[in-house]
């Protein structure tokens, strides 16, 4: 091929002279894009995704989901190594924890999983362009490079956008990542803050709060709302409040924040309450604003070429992924529904078939969260306030983990699994569990709202003893029949 | 004709499924009529692009078929040899997953091939009636032809599935076959799967409507709510220059930087002092202010969120002017203004809602109030 000096010379000319034509072009090279691009090179189309993060994989791999889990996974064993180990006959001497290299094991799987990406791009086929992707016209991207990246003008019969969310700022307060951060400084403090306030109690605030206060820190949780885990049942959400409380996390709920302000190496707050208005001031080293994502659009030129963008910034589509211009499709976070990495793939995968096939498939009635504290929390279908609104009737089926075998003999028996099925027909509804393993748990839920099966269909499974998949199918009979073990 | 204004070529790769994943060689795989769209119930063969006995390599387009959209290339994924051809091209109306032909292996001897057996009734009327498009076909059917049920809406089981543990077992103490279970059961689940609610709804032991409910509730869950949404409106600078100040007629896009004035006249059918109106005015605006402008209950929508990107909640809106005017002897008129400063993102919203809720305590208060006709259009 051309050797670099010829090749920026000649870059110049070519783009005066003519553009590079794909098939489709993504932009964004997150959980919805990359899944995008290889699915739709696999059907046989040309395809280009530009990235101009520097790697793929996102928010997602780099400062979301693979971080925040190589955190909790650590951070959980040396809290077990230090406070759990003596009753089960394991004495342990001295245990230190090393911030450093705890950073540096979550580097290293960052570093594997994005390069791996990669991998599959070249298997596939897929051009990867490092650079930041806008709008010329409705089939004209341009794109801006970063290191290691040509400028190149872009042609694309179709078009997938997957920019993907950024976190939501809040008014009044300035993020410096340092001392007030967002989820992306709290997964990369360098030390252990003594005390560290966390506005939002949704799922990335308890998560970084669990990994902070794992290694010590003494952590505030301030929650708008009355109650913590947006979307979650509220029976559960209640029971993770507890769970967390005794863990040592402080809760405000009903709270909101008036001030967060950095006074040289703190951070003063203020918080007044929703009811009745009293405020209190206290400080903390670490500020992490965690109050949701917003979609992220910058740079891409959308509004130039006519696109629809709703109040919130979302861009507007249809039932197939289509903006105003049909031959432009928008996926993931920067678009409706739950701001998920694996909702993000699944519409991936289907605006591809979309474009190749004219059909496309996503269950958006099957989308399951999961919140990797300790105890995990873990949710598939509805929840029982939104059966009730919707006036279906319905029964419960709950068991406790106390009651497993398999959670007794891990001395690790808090939480339970709560099934909501019809009255009538004992249709699988909803599934919400907390506990250990919930979140693998889940995908058991899963299978059966896609297939519309009954409770009855899961109790009549055999299930492995001694595991804790048993809680999950005793649960189920809750709905129509005795439980045997509780 | 609809058919060619929307006609378009796309490719639609078909797998042999039935073979994947398994060693042994089995005989010819039935190759069904395949759903182009989750709406696509029938579809027409337009013409075979490989003949009878030819072999065909992955990527090769096998078939031409036509929906009521779009005329669509099927293309083969893998390699293999077309058997044999059961639906004739040009045959209209094949209902989807109806066998239309069968594969088999291309290293297959097709002199000695087995054919798997085929619902006689199904493929024979196609084979014998191909040009009647009006005639409906109706889905494979063991046994019984028609749905005598009566109920026309629902949809008889798909013939394929495994029965789910808790409907095998329903049937067996009921003393029913799988084969009755397709016949006369109205299957509610997804891809045609009979439900144990479809079951206890055939037998009559919960009510066939609450069964249909629940399944609708489901399905209408599946899909993402694009029903509330606000589109967040362009300036009118950054739209057009060139077309600066030739349609002062609409009020939504004004001139920049100059205040969208809205006016209404309500007609008061009673008398009114001007504190008592100023008072209902007073209330209209707190209503207008303190109402929240999402859905509580939508699951896309975090009220945190909202509260976060929302405007300060003081930040004045619009301004509000009235006159009463008596117009004659019995009824007067108000006339309101209001100045809405647009560059509060949800000033026009709270504006309507204002003037909403103005007529709203007019109508309590007297049973009865109405509205300039003309006015009326501009909201
Ligand atoms: C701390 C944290 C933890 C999380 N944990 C989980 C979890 O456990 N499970 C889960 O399901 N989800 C989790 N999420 C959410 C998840 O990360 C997102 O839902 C997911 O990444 C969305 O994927 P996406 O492809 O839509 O967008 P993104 O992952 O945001 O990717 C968009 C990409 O597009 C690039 N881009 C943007 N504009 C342009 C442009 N103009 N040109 C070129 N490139 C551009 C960006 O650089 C970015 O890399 C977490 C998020 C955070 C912040």
């Amino acid at each position: 091929m051309l050797k670099f000096g010829q090749r920026r010379f000649l870059s110049t000319s070519r783009i005066l002279a003519q553009a590079i034509k794909h098939d489709v072009v993504v932009i964004g090279g997150g959980p919805g894009g990359y899944v995008a691009a290889i699915k739709a090179a696999q059907l046989g189309l040309d395809t280009a995704c530009i990235e101009k993060r520097g790697a793929l994989g996102g928010t997602c791999l780099n400062v979301g989901c693979i971080p925040s889990k190589s955190l909790l996974n650590n951070s959980h064993l040396y809290h077990t190594i230090k406070h759990d180990t003596k009753e089960r006959g394991i004495n342990v001497a001295d245990v230190q924890i090393d911030i450093g290299q705890l950073q540096n094991a979550k580097e290293k799987s960052v570093k594997q999983l994005t390069g791996g990406i990669e991998m599959l791009f070249k298997k596939n086929g897929v051009k990867y362009y490092k650079g930041s992707g806008s709008f010329v016209d409705e089939h004209t991207i341009n794109v801006d490079p970063v290191e290691g990246g040509d400028k190149v003008e872009l042609k694309a019969d179709n078009v997938i956008i997957a920019t993907g969310s950024e976190p939501s700022p809040f008014p009044g307060i300035t993020v410096d990542e340092e001392r007030i951060v967002t989820s992306t400084g709290a997964l990369d403090l360098k030390e252990v803050p003594k005390r560290m306030a966390i506005i939002g109690g949704g799922i990335i605030g308890l998560e970084m709060a669990s990994v902070w206060s794992r290694v010590g820190s003494e952590v505030t949780i301030i929650e708008y709302r009355d109650s913590i885990g947006a979307g979650m049942d509220a029976e559960v959400a209640k029971s993770t409040q507890k769970f967390l409380t005794k863990q040592g996390l402080k809760f405000k709920c009903g709270a909101k924040v008036t001030k967060g302000e950095r006074v040289g190496e703190v951070v003063n707050i203020e918080i007044e309450t929703t009811k009745d208005g009293k405020t209190e001031q206290f400080e903390a080293d670490v500020l992490l604003v965690a109050v949701g994502r917003r979609p992220y659009t910058e740079g891409l030129n959308a509004e130039a070429i006519g696109l629809d963008f709703d109040n919130r910034g979302t861009l507007v589509i249809d039932s197939e992924y289509r903006t105003k211009h049909p031959h432009i499709r928008v996926i993931g976070d920067v678009t409706f529904g739950p701001m998920l990495a694996h909702k993000a793939e699944e519409e991936g995968i289907a605006a591809a078939e979309f474009i190749k096939k004219g059909h496309g498939h996503v269950n958006y009635g099957n989308i399951p969260s999961v919140m990797y504290t300790h105890p995990e929390v873990a949710w598939v279908g509805q929840n029982e306030q939104q059966l009730k609104e919707a006036g279906i009737k319905y029964k419960v089926g709950k068991f406790p983990f106390i009651a497993n075998s398999r959670a007794k003999t891990n001395l690790d028996t808090e939480g339970f699994v709560k099934f909501l099925a019809d009255a009538e027909t004992q249709r699988v509804l909803g599934v919400h569990i907390i506990g250990p393993n919930a979140g693998e748990m889940i995908a058991e839920a899963g299978l059966a709202l896609e297939y519309g099966a009954s409770t009855e269909d899961i109790a009549r499974v055999c299930h492995a003893h001694p595991t804790l998949s048993e809680a999950f199918k005793e649960a189920a009979l809750g709905t129509f029949d005795k439980t045997i073990n509780f | 004709m609809l058919k060619q204004i929307s006609r378009q070529f796309k490719q639609f790769p078909v797998s042999r499924r039935c073979l994947h994943g398994s060693s042994f060689r089995l005989g010819a795989t039935v190759f069904d009529m395949p759903a182009m769209s989750p709406t696509m119930e029938k579809g027409g063969v337009v013409s075979w692009k490989i003949k009878e006995g030819e072999k065909f390599s992955g990527g090769d387009v096998l078939l031409e078929v036509e929906t009521d959209k779009a005329q669509i290339e099927v293309e083969a994924q893998d390699d293999g040899v077309l058997a044999k051809i059961l639906v004739p091209a040009g045959t209209n109306d094949i209902p989807v997953g109806k066998p239309i032909a069968f594969l088999a292996e291309q290293d297959d001897d097709l002199s000695t091939l087995e054919y798997p057996k085929l619902e006689e009734t199904a493929s024979k009327k196609i084979e014998s009636k191909p040009e009647k498009a009006e005639e409906k076909i109706e889905p494979p059917q063991p046994k019984e032809e028609k749905n005598t049920s009566g109920s026309d809406s629902g949809k008889l089981g798909n013939p394929k599935q495994t029965l789910l543990p808790s409907v095998e077992l329903l049937l067996h103490e009921n003393g029913l076959s799988k084969e009755d279970a397709l016949a006369k059961i109205q299957a509610t689940g997804p891809s045609g799967r009979i439900l144990k609610g479809d079951v206890l709804a055939y037998l009559g032991k919960i009510s066939p409507e609450l069964n249909v409910k629940i399944s609708e509730y489901i399905n209408n869950k599946s899909h993402l709510d694009l029903s509330k949404i606000q589109i967040r409106e362009t300036k009118a600078s950054e739209q057009s220059p060139s077309s600066s100040g030739d349609k002062p007629a609409k009020p939504e896009k004004p001139a920049k930087k100059e205040p969208l004035k809205i006016e209404k006249e309500l007609t008061l059918s009673q008398a009114y002092s001007k504190e008592a109106l100023q008072r209902l005015l007073t209330i209209a605006e707190q209503h207008a202010y303190s109402a929240k402008l999402y859905q509580e209950d939508s699951e896309v929508i975090d009220p945190l969120f909202e509260e976060i990107v929302a405007p300060p909640r003081n930040a004045e809106r619009f301004k509000t002017q009235f006159i009463v005017t008596p117009s004659d002897n019995s009824v007067s008129t108000l006339k309101l203004t209001l100045l809405v400063n647009e560059s509060i993102l949800d000033a026009k919203q709270r504006a309507q809602l204002f003037l909403d809720e103005v007529k709203d305590q007019l109508t309590q208060d007297n049973g009865g109030v109405s509205s300039s006709p003309q006015l009326e259009e501009l909201f």
